[in-house]
């Protein structure tokens, strides 16, 4: 026989009656909560917006529609719901916008009351509701991009230089190339890139993308990876040049966010003299800088080098995306 | 405090819990996709099931290593008794064909495994305390949605959590006995054959264990007659019968054993940190935020029983306090627990949450890895329960309209507690991992608070009709974060068309996935580039939420025109 090793004694299991006051109060908040919980969910799923919330949205926003409109989701985890509703109306230029410089108008599409990032702080010129999805209109300054740099990649030359400089041309790829995706596989190189890399270097290619910046954003930029011990240059002919040249950069999130590689250095030339240069560091997220245009040379065309270096280039999956900024009438009339 | 009697009318509304329960899982698992992880275990289950035929015929080579690691090798980074399980249902399917879908046979064990804990609880909290704790606790958990969720899988996150249970009930009752120590020792060794959350409980029960000794000596020196044994018997129980079944039931472990238990320990002790995102940042390692266990179970639970839970914590604080302060914090004499019950329940349901908040751990998987809390924590929401019951028993009694229904209060009261979590745990499926409860604002709230949209791939399960319908005959999809065992998984099941099949890249692929969570966003970039187009043709939505998706190669859609 066991024995017990502890005394537990076996006792009726009924006992208590009234309850005292605070089982009252619990019972009360309870029901109170319980109704509540129910309401809220009915009132949450009440507010989903429908598919044909979306395309009477979009039958409204492709009436109005005109050149140089961008769209913008709010918040930012419906953008695939718009981006379906949308269509043709987003491509990966507007999809993966640096800023609004190049637009003369934005629609918000937006559920739940939520509002852009880059929606202007003032009341929008239009607003109509299509259901649960809200459109909203803004007109935005005049546009100020006259050439973005991204759109003449393929016309544009790479080249590579090594540690004992002497420098090479990358040979233009026709096709896109190998398209595995996947997290390992990075930003996707499109047609009509550059191949800088001699064998076992598939990552030194130039070429319009779309990367993922530190926010996990998407930013059609010109990938641009530096050379270990070398220089990787990218060189646009006859530019048409305006004030200014605004680039943005940064680094693949995977790389970007764990904040150990080495700075990149970003310089630009203009017909071969310095006019900007940048260092990015890990952490600096998609980080804006701009290079003035020689007063003298406004108006006038030119050739465009940007040359990224790096101290250290492993796992520097740098893009960058520039465009020159002026006045656009102005510069449409220069000779 | 004194044990409350259970007879078999008890184990009767425990075991028809676990039926109920596994009926439902077994009709709603033909929604569920299968996940990564389940696709893994699906492929050990395999091998494990030839090696087990080996043994069944007879084969006299079947205990050499070679033969042994040739099908316990695979997936040997978690012990066999679940995927063991998974094994030898999916060799009764194939032999009587008891399921309608192959999925099912291997899911069928996690399910019941998981379901057991319903049963468990019931007679739990009935012998502890009384049957309304009991009930509460094990409907409240039945309905967590997560818990839901986790269920259906062949995974061993249900199965363990009504493993954890098992061994703290049997340890508790051998507290008062020594045939239950034995019982104690037997299901110890099961759950470290479950999983490594078992070695959690050594520490649990210790620390137990010294406010059940501090408890009787503060008896004992005040003069009151021995209760409780301060040698701490269960330790020789786990010690003694925990590892040789560990040992016994894991071929894997039969030949090199020491080696291969320090490479079993090591790699959950170095685990490698997954991303998971939380408000909005992805986390893909060490430091883990605190807030991590308590403010995903803040926004994966239905409030109602929340309240009902934290409520009965605070109405049993009193039972909580070391000794010394507990035999002086007006508690009646008949009332003290030489046992410290309590004390068990509440360091049981702190330590996975505990475990969960430190820096360094893990996060990764949701609250799939603390669903051990819940169960204890219902128990406490028992109280609660059972106060707020008799309260409106009292007012039902007090009024002449209402007086007939006043013997109905038990169920009244578990309607209006439980209504909201069997609407939301309804509301829930199949998307599981993607829902979030009130607190959250919903599943567009937890969107909006950058919460985990899904892991593991599994939704991939829900485009199925969508990929019936467009995917061109023999085409092929790019998968994404799915599985290809997991993504076949759906033909087999005969769920999916078997001539859609896996596209290895996007360029072959005649539609490419995106599971919308933070980290797969370059995935979607992705796409956009190789196909030229930022245009989904389709998304799948969870109330308005995109979960999935879907892009066509324009490519291979011009070839098929």
């Amino acid at each position: 026989m066991f024995r017990p090793l502890m005394t537990a004694s076996i006792a009726p299991p009924e006992k208590k009656e009234p309850e005292p006051r605070p089982g009252r109060l619990l019972l009360a908040l309870v029901l109170a909560v319980s109704f509540t919980e129910v309401l809220g969910h009915a009132i949450e799923v009440a507010r989903v917006p429908t598919p044909s919330d979306y395309d009477a949205a979009f039958a409204f926003v492709r009436s109005e529609w005109q050149p140089h409109d961008a769209i913008a989701s709010a918040p930012r985890w419906n953008d695939p719901n718009v981006r379906a509703a949308a269509g043709d109306l987003i491509d990966d230029r507007m999809a993966g916008r640096s800023d609004l410089d190049a637009y003369a108008r934005l629609w918000q599409i937006s559920i739940r009351g939520a509002r852009a990032d880059d929606a202007p702080p003032e009341a929008p010129e239009l607003a109509r509701s299509f259901g649960e999805v809200r459109v909203e209109r803004w007109t935005l300054p005049p546009p100020r991009v006259t050439y973005d740099f991204t759109d003449h990649v393929a016309t544009a030359h790479a080249y590579r230089r090594g540690s004992d400089g002497l420098e090479t041309d990358c040979h233009l790829v026709l096709s896109r190339g190998p398209a595995p995706g996947g997290l390992p596989a990075g930003p996707q190189a499109t047609a009509n890139h550059f191949d800088c890399g001699s064998y076992g270097e598939p990552w030194l290619w130039v070429g319009a993308t779309v990367n993922e910046d530190l926010e996990l954003r998407p930013r059609r930029s010109i990938y641009q990876h530096p050379l270990e011990g070398g220089t990787i240059s990218l060189s646009f002919d006859d530019v048409p040049l305006g004030e200014s040249i605004v680039l943005y950069s940064g680094v693949w999130w995977e790389f970007e966010r764990t904040r150990d590689g080495a700075p990149i250095t970003m310089v630009i030339r203009l017909d071969g003299e310095e006019i900007g240069r940048g260092v990015h560091r890990d952490g600096d997220g998609w980080a804006r800088m701009e290079a003035a245009i020689p007063e003298a040379r406004r108006g006038s065309h030119g050739t465009v080098r940007f040359e990224v270096t790096a101290e250290g280039a492993y796992h520097r999956t740098y893009s960058w995306q520039a465009s020159m900024r002026g006045d656009a009438a102005a510069i449409a009339e220069a000779p | 405090m004194t044990e409350r009697p259970v007879g078999w009318r008890d184990h009767l509304v425990g075991l028809a819990m676990v039926v109920v329960y596994v009926a439902i899982l077994l009709v709603t698992s033909r929604d569920l996709g299968m996940t990564r992880d389940e696709g893994f275990y699906v492929d050990a289950a395999e091998s494990y099931a030839g090696w087990f035929s080996q043994v069944f015929r007879g084969d006299p080579h079947a205990f050499e290593q070679s033969a042994i690691d040739a099908a316990w090798s695979n997936n040997h980074e978690h012990p066999s008794l679940v995927k063991g399980l998974f094994a030898l249902s999916w060799l009764a399917q194939q032999r009587w064909h008891l399921f309608p879908e192959a999925s099912m046979s291997f899911r069928f064990p996690g399910m019941v495994m998981s379901a057991l804990v319903l049963w468990i609880l019931y007679v739990f909290g009935a012998r502890a305390y009384s049957r309304r704790v009991g009930l509460f606790a094990a409907v409240a958990y039945a309905l967590l949605p997560n818990a839901f969720y986790h269920a259906h899988l062949d995974c061993f996150d249900g199965p363990i959590v009504s493993m954890l249970t098992l061994v703290t009930y049997c340890y508790w009752r051998a507290l008062s006995s020594r045939r239950w120590l034995i019982a104690l020792g037997i299901t110890y060794g099961l759950c470290l054959e479950t999983k490594h959350n078992a070695w959690m409980l050594p520490l649990i029960f210790f620390a137990h264990w010294t406010f059940v000794a501090g408890t009787e000596l503060v008896r004992r020196r005040r003069g009151d007659r021995p209760r409780a044994k301060l040698f701490p018997w269960w330790i020789l129980a786990m010690g003694l019968l925990g590892p040789p079944i560990f040992v016994g039931l894991w071929p894997w472990l039969w030949h090199d054993t020491q080696a291969r238990i320090a490479e079993y320990v090591g790699f959950h002790v170095n685990h490698v940190h997954y991303n998971i995102e939380y408000l909005g940042h992805t986390y893909f390692g060490p430091p883990s935020p605190a807030s991590y266990p308590w403010v995903m179970t803040l926004f994966t639970s239905p409030l109602t029983v929340l309240v009902i839970a934290v409520a009965g914590l605070g109405y049993r604080f009193r039972q909580l306090l070391p000794p010394g302060l507990y035999e002086r914090a007006r508690i009646a004499p008949s009332e003290i627990d030489p046992r410290r019950l309590d004390v068990l329940l509440f360091g049981s349901f702190l330590t996975p949450m505990f475990v969960l908040s430190m820096p360094w751990t893990p996060i990764f998987g949701g609250t799939k890895h603390f669903l051990a809390s819940f169960p204890m924590l219902f128990l406490f929401g028992g109280h609660a329960f059972d106060r707020m019951t008799r309260a409106l028993k009292t007012e039902l009694a007090a009024h002449p309209r209402t007086r007939e229904v006043a013997p109905g209060a038990t169920a009244i009261a578990l309607s209006i507690a439980m209504l909201p979590a069997a609407i939301d745990t309804a509301h829930s499926h199949p998307f599981g991992l993607s829902f979030y409860s009130f607190p959250a604002g919903g599943v567009p709230g937890g969107a909006d608070r950058g919460m985990i949209r899904q892991f593991w791939g599994f939704t991939t399960g829900s485009l199925v009709p969508w990929m019936n319908e467009h995917v061109p005959e023999g085409g092929r999809v790019w998968i994404c974060d799915s599985v290809p065992t997991a993504f076949t998984m759906l033909s087999r099941d005969h769920r999916m068309r078997s001539d859609i099949g896996v596209a290895w890249d996007l360029a072959s692929a005649d539609y490419a996935i995106v599971h919308h969570e933070q980290h797969f966003n370059i995935v979607d970039f992705q796409i956009w580039e190789a196909y030229g187009t930022v245009t989904p043709v389709y998304v799948l939505d969870y109330d308005g939420v995109p979960i999935i998706s879907v892009y066509e190669n324009p490519e291979r859609a011009a070839m098929r025109r």
